[in-house]
């Protein structure tokens, strides 16, 4: 029964999927893209297929974008999206000791 | 009293689960980014673990789905931005996938038995870029919105001092 249930989830999961991708076909084929360099290309097309460690500092670069829009999305939060006050404020309950974490999203 | 303890095992192992896998995504979110960090056979292969990924933090969170789905309009502004960001974080992860699999050189060749077309679709390319810049603004905002499930979680798994210090 659970079985089912997952699968009945993944195959509404899957064509929402579709639905998007079908939206970004569509999209892809109508919109005009710029025409990028021949040098950039050249670069793009013949990526490296193995890692480069060397390049870590890229990836911590990444990190810290990501931190940066969670950021942006906190300063957001509380100064638009929480008209509650501090003081009316309760902590969320995880329902951890029922069973059951009730997770947000 | 065995019986009576049993429950908190799920709960914890969900838990942790959960927890895991998101802390993966955000990593792989980031790493994705960064081809040459990652080569291109690690890319493309991630990028495609990424579709399981989605899906089973997707279905841990399938309560939360389901019921704002079905009362929507009677959520409050807060609840409703979060279920929009949501859906266009789903769709900027469906496009970005779905963009790499039509620019794949690796993976996708690798899966269908060809060989990788000789010319890019620039096209696609220049959308897979595009996209994947959104989903990693709205991989950060989906974090902001959950801080606080993130806080009470990583205080229950890590212990009240690192809960504290975040």
């Amino acid at each position: 029964m659970n079985l089912v249930r997952v699968l009945v989830r993944l195959a509404l999961l899957s064509l929402a999927a579709a639905v998007f991708a079908g939206f970004t076909g569509i999209y892809g084929s109508l919109v005009r893209t710029p025409v990028s360099n021949p040098m950039g290309r050249a670069e793009r097309q013949h990526r490296r297929s193995e890692p480069e460690v060397t390049q870590f500092p890229e990836f911590i670069g990444y990190v810290f974008l990501f931190v940066f829009w969670a950021g942006i999305g906190r300063i957001a939060l509380r100064l638009r999206l929480s008209p509650v006050s501090r003081s009316e404020v309760e902590p969320i309950s995880l329902n951890l000791q029922r069973g059951r974490p009730g997770r947000v999203s | 009293m065995a019986e009576a303890r049993a429950p908190a095992k799920p709960a914890a192992w969900r838990l942790k689960t959960t927890f895991g896998l998101d802390a993966a995504l955000m990593g792989s979110v980031c790493a994705l980014q960064t081809v040459r960090f990652t080569g291109l056979v690690i890319h493309e292969w991630l990028g495609l673990a990424m579709i399981a990924m989605i899906f089973a933090h997707l279905l841990f969170s399938w309560s939360w789905i389901a019921s704002l789905s079905r009362r929507l309009f009677v959520q409050s502004a807060r609840s409703r931005i979060n279920y929009l960001l949501n859906l266009s974080l789903f769709a900027a992860v469906t496009a970005v996938i779905f963009s790499g699999i039509l620019i794949s050189q690796k993976a996708i060749p690798a899966l269908i038995g060809t060989n990788a077309a000789p010319d890019m679709d620039w096209r696609w390319d220049y959308l897979h870029d595009l996209f994947s810049q959104f989903v990693v603004m709205l991989s950060g905002f989906h974090l902001a919105m959950n801080w606080d499930w993130v806080l009470a979680a990583a205080e229950k798994l890590f212990g009240r001092v690192l809960g504290a210090r975040l």
